[in-house]
Formats: C-alpha cells, structure tokens, sequence
C-alpha cells in the first residue's frame, strides 16, 4: 500500500511536470523537483549466457525511473524514486519502489535519514542504476555485479546518520552509518548466485541485520578522494541441492537431493579511491567480502561451517575528449574464493573456470546532447562497449546448460552490449 | 588599492535610495576595476548574507551542495546561471571541474535521494533579482552584467 501511494505520488508529480513546461513545480511555493530515466540496452556474448541470453542476443535490457522530491521545510527533504529493470533473466517491467527517505539535515556535519535508503558499497553503488553518471555500461562487474543489484541497492527499511565536516588543511570527511533490513525476491540475481555456489536452489532468503558504513576522505589535492565501506549483513534461507552435484552425492548419495537450512554473516569492505584531472578520471578498487556461513540439516544438526573470503578488484580510466565523446577502459578481476583462483578446490561440479572472471572492457560514451521529448527537455546518450572475458564467476550456471545438461560457457569468451539513454 | 577602486565602482553603482549603500564592494579575484574591464566572474549574495568572503574551499562546499548554511547558520540558496561561457569558467576555476562533471555531481544527488537540482536561471537581470529578493542567495554572473544592473546585491571576496 506504501508503495502503491508513492507511485501515485511519483506520476502525479510528473504529470506537474509536464503540465508546467519544465522538470519543477511549486508546492506552496516550495519547488517540487521531478527527474527521471529510461534506457533500453542490447547484450550479445559469443559464448556462454552472460545475465541474460546474451548467446542469442538479448533485448531484455530495459531500465526506467522517475522521482520526485520536495523541501517541506529548510531543512527537511523528503523524496522517492520507481525503478524498473528487465535485465536478462530477472527483473521485470513493473516499477517497485526505489528509494523513498526523509531527510532532516540539523548540521552540515551531522543529518539523519530514514526510509527506503540506498547502501552505500564503494565508491559508486548508490549511482549504479543511473546509467548517465558513467562512462561504461555497467560498472566494474568485480566490485559491482550487476545480477547481484538487489542485494546491496537500499534497505527495505532503515535509516541512519550522515554528514561532511567543514573543510580544512586535511580536506574534508564524508560519512554514513545506516542499519535496517532488506528483502530479497527468490527470482533475483543474487538468490540465483548464492545457490550456484553451494550447488543448489535457494530460496526464501532474508537479510533482518544490515549495517552500513561509508567514509569518504576528500584530500585537499583537488580531485583525489579516497573511501572505505564496510557492509554487514544476516543472511538466512533455504538451500535444495542438486542431485547432481558431486558434493552432494558425496554426502546425500546418488541421485538424491536434500533440503538444508543457510545461515551467514558476509561482511563486505571496500577500499576505494578515485582521481579526476581535468577530462580525466581514474578509479580503483578492492573488495574483500567474508561469506562466514553455517549450513545445518533440519531436525538433524550442523553439516558444515566455512568462511570463504570473496575477492574483487578494478582499476578503469576514462577521458572526455569532446562534449559528446568519452571513452573508458577498464580492467577487473574478481574470484568467488580467493584461496580458490584456479578452481582446483570447488566441487559443485561446475567446471574450473566458474572460480575467476577476468575482464577487459572498453566504451566509447556519446552524448547526442539536449533533446526535448514531449514536454520534456534532457540529454540522450549513446554508449557502446565491449569486453574481453577470462572465467565464468559470476554467470548463472543453471542458465549455462545445454539440452545434454552439459555446460556451454568457455574459458575466453567475448561479450558486448549497447545502451541507449534518456535522462531529464 | 583594490578596495579602494572598488569603493570608487560602489560610489559609480550609487542609484536612487540605499542601493548603492547596500553593495559592499570589497576585493581580490572577483571585484576589482580589472575584473569588470575582462568581464571577469564575480561572487553575488543576498544583500544581508553577513559573510564578507569566501575560499575556493567554501564556494566548493557550496556550489558542491556540502555546506548549505552561512557562517551565522542562516540557509544557502544556492542558483546557477544556465549554461555559458561565464559558468564554464566560474565551475573550471573556483570548483576544479567542468560543466559535465558538476552536472553529473548534481545527478547523483538528485538521483540517490540526497538532494534538489540547483536552481538555473537563464536570464541575467532575473538572476540578479532573484540574489537581490531572496535571503541566503547566492550565485555568480559576469561583472560587466553587474555594471548594467540595478539590482542590489553584495559582492564576496576571494580570502585565497
């Protein structure tokens, strides 16, 4: 009902928008402010199903958003945002909820805010979904992959501080500290993700205890910043093992699957840092993520218990060389168990190569410039890219079987997409 | 000696009633004789904003949406010229970043649920009298622009 009042509020807010010729109303003579997006990309890959059915080439690669926002009083904010994305093989046409926060800002150094609140997660997750802000088409898929979006976009419900203290000799600090929880849909990227590593379906999954931390340093050498996040989370849900996997027939016999309750405390922590020269802006960072789970047979008792340490890295540039041409190049790498990099230790059956994906990329963003669509003026962008793959981490291996049940992923293989954007 | 000239400009600004009493010239990288000989970039507020200067840290803060209040605590309202050559320079030369960049700045705010888009205002006369009618304004615009306006607004110095 929550959801349904502020989609009612989103699109009455637009339809105030494009009545009165621009993106802000007035509400009591406070402006009302009324953005939004919509996208629609092109995936295709020469091996192996990459989010989607990218073999065959994939349409399936539609984002839209709108949002409104308002200033009730000086200090209070208050907005939200409907998102859609159909990308691959999850998400749909219908708008969900987005964000949705109130904000009161007492100091500069210390606001609180609480609602429906996006996770901060290096240096760019809270921006993922705006395909605008970035050069390339997605970003760094080691640190922010996109099949996983659900699990690290915004808690469900939460809240918390944040604030930037004053600039000085040291420059200045950007801080956050959320807590809240966060819900996760059966059909989403990540469910699909965490049953592929045990060999198994998941289900019912739930994240009840996130917190959240971000901490910016904004040096006093223009342009440099650096960030860390820390991420926790409580993760709990239902695992039904494959009767093929061999880790499996090891424990359960052949031909048998088995029901077994998940527990985990990942902890995700990224170290970030980001330079801009002019044109130029370089980024890196590292990810190291605990997945510190516990699994248990019902009614029986605890069958294992590991901590395997999740590694993921990047380091990109891009230039603006005109108004209406950026490129990017970027190079990641990213292992699932970073005691792991070769795949000698997994045993799910999947072949070696679902333990590393390495990954070579570059885009050529072109902004076409100012266009006005109904009502509506905004700028339209174009990007291209393509990548260069080593490993198969990360792809959905149930969408990566043959009729013969025979994995069709490769170890080198070539992936490129294009997007189209709209923003105003 | 800048201060001076600059008083001189004020006396020359002196309209009818207090305006010409009310813009407080005062110095450095925006409000000499030189800067409105080059139609250089100038600082503009709201007449009662007690600030008298600022850094390129403190326009940062500003025009970077971090600092939204004044030093005596009363709220910022920050506006932008729309795009142009004056804007380019201002963003280039006081906040390190072009025009793309800031803009981009802005969206993530906007589109993260953290803030408004600056207000823009195209014309220069309604940009004056927006800094002149609104407490907490602030903006920049063109000297020259300033020497054909009426509007009373006050100009900040640079404390680089």
């Amino acid at each position: 009902m929550k959801s349904e009042l502020c989609i009612i509020f989103l699109l009455s807010a637009l339809w105030c928008a494009v009545e009165s010729y621009a993106w802000t109303g007035d509400v009591a003579g406070r402006p009302l402010d009324v953005h939004g997006f919509v996208s629609q990309g092109y995936l295709k890959s020469d091996h192996g199903n990459y989010l989607g059915p990218s073999e065959e080439g994939t349409f399936n690669f539609t984002e839209y958003a709108l949002n409104a926002s308002l200033y009730p009083a000086d200090n209070v904010y208050v907005g939200a945002q409907i998102f859609a994305r159909r990308l691959g093989y999850w998400g749909s046409y219908k708008p969900d909820l987005d964000w949705a926060v109130v904000d009161y800002r007492f100091k500069d150094w210390l606001g609180a805010r609480v609602g429906r609140v996006r996770i901060p997660h290096g240096l760019y997750n809270e921006t993922r979904d705006t395909d605008a802000l970035r050069t390339s088409v997605f970003l760094s898929q080691s640190v922010y992959n996109e099949a996983w979006r659900d699990a690290f976009m915004s808690l469900s419900f939460g809240g918390g501080l944040y604030g930037v203290t004053p600039p000085g000799s040291f420059g200045h600090l950007d801080y956050r500290l959320y807590y809240g929880t966060l819900g996760l849909k059966d059909n989403s990227g990540f469910v699909t993700y965490l049953g592929d590593q045990f060999g198994a379906e998941a289900s019912n999954v739930k994240n009840d205890d996130v917190w959240s931390f971000s901490l910016q340093w904004i040096t006093p050498a223009d342009g440099l910043r650096f960030g860390y996040t820390d991420n926790s989370f409580d993760l709990s849900g239902d695992l039904h093992t494959w009767a093929t996997s061999p880790s499996w027939t090891h424990v359960f016999g052949p031909g048998g699957g088995a029901h077994l309750d998940y527990r985990a405390r990942p902890r995700a922590k990224v170290f970030s840092v980001e330079y801009t020269w002019n044109d130029l802006t370089f980024a890196a960072e590292y990810m190291r993520a605990n997945q510190n789970y516990r699994l248990n047979v019902p009614d029986v008792g605890p069958l294992s218990e590991n901590d395997p340490i999740m590694e993921a890295y990047y380091a990109s540039a891009h230039y603006r060389f005109t108004d209406w041409m950026e490129v990017g190049v970027s190079y990641s790498e990213f292992y699932p168990d970073r005691k792991d990099r070769d795949g000698r230790r997994q045993s799910t059956g999947r072949p070696d190569t679902y333990s590393w994906l390495k990954d070579f990329a570059l885009t050529a963003r072109f902004d076409v410039g100012d266009v006005r669509l109904f009502k509506l003026e905004g700028d339209l962008i174009l990007k291209l890219e393509g990548h260069l793959m080593n490993g198969a981490a990360s792809l959905p291996a149930r969408k990566n079987l043959d009729e013969g049940q025979e994995d069709i992923t490769e170890r080198n293989w070539l992936l490129f997409m294009s997007k189209v954007t709209y923003l105003f | 000696m800048q201060a001076r000239r600059c008083k001189e400009y004020g006396s020359r600004r002196k309209g009818p009633g207090m305006m010409g009493l009310r813009l407080l010239m005062i110095t450095a990288l925006m409000c000499s004789v030189e800067a409105f000989a080059e139609n250089r970039v100038v600082v503009i507020v709201h007449p009662d904003v007690a600030d008298e200067a600022l850094s390129d840290d403190d326009l940062r803060g500003i025009f970077w949406g971090d600092r939204t209040r004044w030093r005596n605590g009363d709220r910022i309202a920050m506006v932008l010229p729309s795009r142009s050559p004056i804007r380019d320079a201002f963003l280039e030369t006081h906040i390190g970043r072009t025009d793309a960049q800031f803009r981009n700045h802005w969206r993530r705010i906007v589109f993260t649920g953290r803030g408004q888009m600056p207000r823009e205002i195209e014309e220069e006369a309604d940009l004056l009298a927006y800094v002149a009618n609104t407490p907490g304004a602030v903006s920049f615009i063109g000297a020259s622009a300033l020497q054909r306006s009426e509007e009373s607004v006050k100009i900040l110095l640079s404390r680089n």
